[in-house]
């Protein structure tokens, strides 16, 4: 996490020039973090335009939230992946309003590749694997592996004790497993 | 539970040294008791971190999606900006227009002061609290400006300039009594009349002005100025009420009955005109004192308060300087309606 790079101090100033709707920090803050914000919401919808689009939107709801935004030595960055899981909540809800399948079917149809080298269509399974886990499941995963975020980083995101995050961890790898044992025989037998 | 809790906790420092770079193998080797699950876990591990290579590049998309945060950052500024006290914000020209308009309408309103007053309301707008100028425009012949129209007790509430109670006008001539104020019709406003006594009657009179008759009551509260007599000219201070009646704080009388030279009468008339300029006279000739020159078309028109001594006659306009009782000022000089009226409540009559 490039959080983890910069001073404390750094990253509180930045936040405070971003509390006064600086320009330049929020250029800063965006160039900074928005591809990370954005592979998180890919791995959660596995969308690329949508995930771009969302990206943006969560920026967006930060400027106009940042005022209410208190600097704890957490980093700002983990900030954005909450509210990156509330934007991708809302929009699995909106979705599903609209009976529009832009979740894990419809991107299985569209993405999933006939196993030209095997390893891509492993890995895309995975990702729909993990886009059936239950929201929680799919935060914990998504940013214990791929944002490298510790446990403890993963509770003040979540707002859950570490605990709760590891328990949930466990529950995740399990549904994981379950899922792709019973993908494998459809697997082989497609092929 | 605590098996649970120390299955969580033995994946987690599992899945601690997978993502370090471990193999899984050798991490489900360091904790025997949950060898087995952990093995099958952290395989599955392995699969999940090793999809993050699945997750295509974003698009010049993303960055192109910058200007969406700009924008939106201009929005709250803009938004921070309406929401900042007036008072906070940096001084512009802009924002200095206001009050120098407003600054700019109280030289004129003094200016008009200057030419004396024809009929004024003055409101605080604040409780019941109402003062009205009236003037009463005396005439005549003579181009004398007509009565000072002041606020009760000369005090300069009726406006002034900063801050001060707007001041209206009121083409009601006489008839001030019954705009009340704005809040309630009815309430009482303090006012000045200026007129000629008629019918005395111990502790009441009449004043009469050309466009309405005043019941004027007084006690011994009220400051009297010289004897009441009869057609002797007036001007009276107090609280009306909606039926005419004048409860007085202050009888100015011009001495002995004798009207004020230069006043030539009681010109309600012209304070029901509201334009001072028509060349009608204001002069009530039955009430016309003085210098008899009641010929002069007085351009004091009462009501809206631009009353410039009149010379439509051609007679060259007078100033009062007979220090009759009418045109004394209760007030001091400037404290008139500044905003706007013109009328000053006459302050240009302080002999």
């Amino acid at each position: 996490m490039e959080s983890r790079t910069g001073t404390d101090d750094a990253e509180a100033a930045l936040i405070e020039r971003a509390r006064e709707l600086d320009d330049a920090a929020w250029a800063a803050i965006y160039e900074r973090h928005a591809e990370q914000v954005y592979a998180y919401i890919y791995y959660r919808l596995g969308d690329q335009h949508i995930a771009e689009d969302l990206a943006a939107d969560v920026f967006v709801k930060a400027v106009a939230g940042i005022k209410g935004y208190r600097y704890r030595g957490t980093p700002l960055l983990a900030w954005l992946y909450r509210i990156a899981h509330n934007v991708t909540v809302d929009h699995r809800k909106s979705a599903q309003t609209r009976m529009q399948r832009t979740s894990t079917d419809a991107l299985e149809r569209v993405e999933e590749p006939r196993d030209e080298l095997g390893q891509r269509d492993q890995r895309q399974d995975m990702l729909a694997a993990i886009r059936r886990l239950t929201p929680d499941q799919q935060q914990v995963v998504i940013l214990r592996f791929y944002t490298g975020m510790s446990n403890a980083e993963v509770a003040q995101v979540i707002g859950k004790p570490e605990g709760a995050v590891k328990a949930l961890q466990t529950r995740a790898l399990r549904s994981l497993r379950r899922g792709l044992e019973a993908r494998d025989p459809e697997r082989r037998a497609r092929a | 539970m605590s098996g649970r809790s120390s299955f969580d906790d033995a994946l987690d420092v599992a899945l601690d040294s997978l993502l370090a770079g471990g193999a899984a193998p050798s991490v489900s080797a360091t904790h025997q008791e949950h060898a087995g699950e952990l093995a099958h876990l952290l395989v599955v591990a392995a699969g999940v971190r090793d999809a993050a290579a699945a997750a295509p590049a974003p698009s010049m998309r993303l960055a192109g999606h910058a200007r969406a945060v700009r924008l939106a950052v201009r929005d709250a500024q803009a938004g921070a900006r309406r929401r900042r006290a007036w008072w906070r914000r940096p001084m512009t020209f802009a924002s200095l227009s206001l009050p120098a308009g407003i600054v700019a309408l109280a030289a004129i309103g003094a200016a008009g002061a200057a030419a004396g007053g024809a009929v004024a309301v003055s409101q605080t707008g604040v409780a019941s609290r109402v003062e009205r100028i009236v003037t009463l425009g005396r005439v005549g012949g003579s181009d004398a400006p007509p009565p000072v129209a002041t606020p009760a007790g000369g005090s300069d509430r009726s406006g002034g300039a900063a801050g001060g109670p707007t001041a209206v006008r009121d083409s009601n001539g006489g008839g001030v009594a019954s705009q009340g104020t704005p809040e309630n019709p009815n309430a009482p406003v303090t006012i000045t009349v200026s007129g000629v006594i008629r019918e005395i009657n111990g502790g009441t009179f009449t004043l009469e002005t050309e466009s309405a008759t005043w019941k004027v009551n007084h006690d011994g509260t009220t400051v009297i100025t010289d004897t009441i007599a009869e057609g002797a000219f007036a001007t009276v201070t107090g609280t009306a009420t909606a039926d005419r009646n004048l409860h007085a704080a202050r009888i100015d009388v011009a001495g002995g009955g004798s009207p004020p030279a230069g006043a030539t009468g009681v010109v309600p008339g012209a304070a029901a005109t509201p334009s001072p300029a028509d060349g009608r006279p204001g002069g009530n000739p039955g009430h016309t004192p003085g210098t008899g020159n009641d010929t002069g078309t007085p351009r004091a028109g009462g009501v809206d308060g631009t009353s410039k001594p009149g010379n439509g006659n051609g007679t060259p306009p007078k100033t009062p300087a007979d220090g009759n009782g009418n045109s004394r000022s209760n007030a001091p000089p400037g404290n008139g309606n500044g905003l706007g009226n013109g009328n000053g409540g006459g302050r240009s009559q302080t002999p």
